[in-house]
């Protein structure tokens, strides 16, 4: 029973960072030098006379003073209007919602593919029959974390794409191009998640209550499908949704490198045009979705874990964790 | 009357042994190297009776216990004997072969109750699979036997606790469920790991009690492995001594313990706190400095509050100098509250402490305010000593603490330090793992006492040890008091202990001060139910006190 008073503060600390991540990286981006207008009005082959600079200016807002042009964006965001792209001119709402489903598809088949996997290799590595085997498994994080993601990305095409033919590098197949970037995304996240699952799964196999559930009579792989695999798991819980985040980022390698529409190559556009209406529109989102997926992972947690669910008195949420210790 | 219960029969003593062991050699495999840790050990138990298994860490108890229940790990083998469970033979059953036997002939009562049970699954559910499995419970009328089952082991409110998961039950409560587990498919044999080693004695004695009613009732042999002599002494029909490995001894358990024949079983004997109280009477005596105008510790209306939750509630008393004095309770009393406020190491609401002339203060320091003049030794010196630091280092530290500059005069005083606690120099460049318990707990007393101080709070320094390593260090600790006049703040759950070794006890119960005075007083007349309650639980009293008297 997660009580509605943490929902409500979890939400208001949620909300504080976005809000917070807003005035950050509109700050940096305004104090970097340089920005897509300035370099139209002063082109050294076509500069664009005083006057109807002016009016360039004033179209962008970049006339006012830095306080009113932050003022201005924010009113907008609470109306729903992101800006204008500074490079293109086009509303930063329509490159956003351009690429966005593409990345959102990508990033959902390399989650899957990444739960897949790390779960299989870790199972592997606790329960396979032969040690030999289980040592195995259990190297295979370390070489997936040592193997940088457009490594593996180039790989999959030589092989899959120019050698096998089974599929186009460049031509967008519908699902079946979502197949080789999920795959070398989910590759590159998934190590860590896959260390921390054998680890707990390995802690969780040697904790009495499989012994007493083994002198019970319960078959082997009851205990382990029944028991440990839930219990084992808990841990990378949270370390799946900080990798979430990570899947987002690391879709701009993996569009580059399959040459996919995306958000990652929205973003490759704008940071190399020095777009800052479409890189603040878009770090946003990234923030967003990185403190949406905390919150749920927090959320999630005590239904989980009865442990967390229950604390024996409504104080007892307030109390430092180390008081808690100390009574015990 | 504990004496009159194996002169007893149920059965006849004709009847087939429900397990039988002849000749078990079993050995670990660590990679290709193999280490036998049970060699040739024969033992039998009727129906209806108790073998209790005795030994210290390391004596292969166990691992025996784990073999009669097919449970031995992955790199557990038995080289070569024999087990026999209900007549059959089961030393080379295979995973599935022992299917038909868990939980119907042989049930499991575990160590520790706490991690036990699956954390994420219901009291009811747990139990309910256990009875699926194995009695005649079908999906509609598995929650009524449940309930059923868990009134009959003693849990109150049943219908409510099926609902509960198992961290908000107490430790008796668990090891009351996962009885119910054990029982539930209604075994010949029990198998009991130190069933209640992880439990205050108060509980203990309910708990044994249950086992004991169920044997009864079910005609259960019990295996009960213990390291607890006076227990086994208490609570079975024949007793084995175990040591490296090996049987030393074995017998009628009133033979055994009114004659003792191996001088190992012997040495069990007279380390038990239990079974020899007046051990140490006249090194007691001898020591105690009369100066009862001194007081070492005043603590006068002690309040400790965790959010609302009151963890000591007005607690006073006085620590005379030269004298031990035990602060007792059981688990949550408050005990080692107390010692952390008067070292100065946790913050209190309100009241007053006093260490010597000085008073200290309410407000939370971080560091210990008089270190030289009181230590505080914890109760696992596995965790307080830094597991990276050499001894020398970790004897060295308080004095560099102390600002004292000279190496040699550095080295000279940790020399001397680990010479009062006597241990050899060659220990100096090791860390803490490459020591026995006992060795560490000399080094915690060696660190602590570096600095020369007056008083030692002792909190629990030998629960986690041997009875016989515990010997040696009681034994060590009244060497320095002679020596050093010092004076003891013993902290402690085991009572007999406490009346082996103390002056003075105060008794705790949640947090408030039951009563306190001299330990000849309180232990003979206990003015509290409480007490009264406490002293009861501790195994084997009565016998004890007809045996030396």
């Amino acid at each position: 029973m997660t009580s509605l008073p943490f929902v409500l503060r979890r939400l208001g600390h949620s909300l504080l960072v976005i809000a917070l991540t807003y005035v950050f990286v509109y700050a940096v981006l305004f104090f970097l030098p340089g920005d897509p207008v300035a370099s139209r009005i002063n082109n050294p082959q076509n500069p664009i006379p005083a006057d109807q600079a002016g009016a360039i200016l004033e179209y962008y807002n970049l006339d006012k003073a830095s306080i009113e042009q932050f003022w201005i964006s924010v009113t907008r965001l609470f109306s729903g209007d992101l800006g204008y792209s500074l490079a293109t001119g086009r509303p930063v709402a329509d490159l956003i919602q351009q690429g966005l489903g593409d990345t959102v598809a990508l990033a959902a088949v390399a989650l899957l593919f990444t739960i897949v996997l790390a779960l299989g290799v870790a199972l592997g590595a606790v329960f396979a029959p032969f040690a030999p085997l289980r040592k195995l498994f259990a190297v295979l994080p370390v070489l997936a974390l040592s193997t940088p993601g457009f490594l593996i990305g180039l790989l999959l095409l030589q092989v899959f794409a120019y050698q096998l033919g089974w599929f186009s590098s460049i031509r967008d197949e519908g699902v079946k191009s979502l197949l080789l970037p999920a795959i070398t995304l989910a590759v590159g996240v998934n190590a860590p998640i896959a260390q921390v699952l054998i680890q707990g799964l390995r802690k969780a196999y040697g904790e009495p209550f499989v012994t007493v559930l083994r002198a019970q009579g319960v078959p082997e792989y009851r205990i382990i499908t029944g028991h440990v695999i839930k219990n084992g798991s808990i841990p990378a819980v949270t370390l799946l949704g900080l990798t979430i985040g990570d899947l987002l980022a690391g879709s701009v390698i993996a569009e580059a490198i399959f040459s996919r529409a995306g958000l990652g190559f929205v973003t490759e556009q704008a940071v190399r045009a020095q777009d800052g209406p479409v890189v603040q529109a878009i770090v946003m989102i990234v923030a967003i979705v990185f403190t949406l997926v905390n919150l749920v992972t927090d959320l999630v947690y005590p239904l989980i874990d009865p442990r967390i669910r229950t604390a024996p008195k409504p104080v007892a949420v307030t109390v430092a964790p180390t008081q808690k210790a100390a009574v015990s | 009357m504990t004496l009159t219960l194996p002169a007893t029969p149920t059965t006849p003593p004709t009847t087939a042994p429900i397990l039988e062991i002849t000749d078990l050699t079993i050995g670990y495999a660590s990679g290709r190297a193999a280490t036998t840790v049970v060699r040739d050990v024969s033992l039998s138990l009727q129906a209806g009776k108790t073998l209790a298994l005795v030994g210290q860490s390391g004596s292969g108890k166990s691992t025996i216990a784990l073999a009669a229940g097919g449970l031995l790990p992955a790199n557990g083998r038995i080289e070569s004997g024999t087990v026999r469970i209900d007549g059959q033979d089961v030393t080379e059953l295979s995973r599935r072969g022992w299917h038909g036997l868990r939980g119907t002939v042989v049930g499991f009562v575990p160590q520790d109750p706490l991690s036990s049970l699956d954390p994420l699954q219901r009291i009811g559910s747990q139990v309910g699979a256990a009875l699926l499995q194995h009695s005649s419970a079908t999906r509609r009328t598995v929650l009524e036997r449940t309930i059923a089952l868990l009134d009959r082991v003693g849990i109150r409110d049943p219908e409510r606790r099926v609902r509960s998961y198992p961290h908000e039950l107490s430790g008796g409560q668990l090891q009351r469920v996962l009885i119910a587990i054990a029982i539930a498919g209604e075994p010949k044999l029990l198998i009991a790991d130190e069933p209640t080693s992880a439990l205050d004695v108060t509980v203990q004695k309910t708990i044994l009690d249950l086992l004991g009613d169920l044997q009864r009732e079910l005609g259960l042999a019990l295996l009960f492995i213990t390291h607890d002599l006076a227990l086994a002494g208490e609570r079975s029909d024949t007793i084995a001594v175990l040591h490296q490995g090996e049987l030393v001894e074995s017998g009628a358990t009133a033979d055994i313990v009114e004659n003792p024949l191996d001088p190992y079983t012997r040495q069990l004997f007279s380390d038990a706190p239990a079974l020899s109280p007046d051990k140490y009477r006249d090194r007691r005596a001898a020591s105690v400095h009369p100066a009862p105008e001194l007081n070492a510790i005043t603590v006068s209306g002690l309040v400790k509050r965790f959010g609302s939750h009151a963890a000591v509630d007005g607690v006073s008393f006085t620590v005379a100098a030269g004298s031990t004095h035990a602060l007792v309770g059981e688990s949550g009393s408050g005990k080692t509250t107390i010692a952390r406020a008067i070292a100065g190491l946790t913050a209190f609401d309100s009241g007053e402490i006093r260490v010597g002339d000085r008073t200290l203060e309410r407000t939370p320091v971080h560091s210990n305010p008089h270190a030289q003049q009181l230590q505080l030794v914890y109760q696992n010196p596995l965790a307080a000593l830094d597991p990276r630091f050499s001894v020398r280092r970790a004897l060295e530290e308080p004095l560099i603490l102390a600002g004292q500059r000279s190496r040699a005069a550095r080295a000279e005083r940790v020399a001397e330090a680990l010479d009062q606690v006597a241990l050899p120099s060659s220990v100096l460049d090791r860390r803490p793992r490459e020591l026995s318990g006992g060795q560490r707990q000399r080094v915690a007393v060696a660190r602590a006492l570096i600095s020369h101080p007056g008083i030692l709070v002792l909190d629990e320094p030998t629960s986690a040890l041997d009875v016989t390593v515990q010997s040696r260090i009681i034994d060590l600790l009244f060497d320095l008091r002679e020596t050093h006049n010092l004076t003891y703040l013993f902290i402690s759950h085991d009572l007999s202990l406490v009346r082996q070794i103390a002056d003075e006890v105060s008794v705790l119960d949640s947090g408030t001060l039951v009563e306190s005075g001299p330990v000849s007083e309180i232990f003979s007349a206990p003015r509290s139910p409480y007490t009264r309650r406490l002293l009861d639980s501790i195994p084997g009293p009565s016998r004890v006190t007809t045996l030396s008297s």
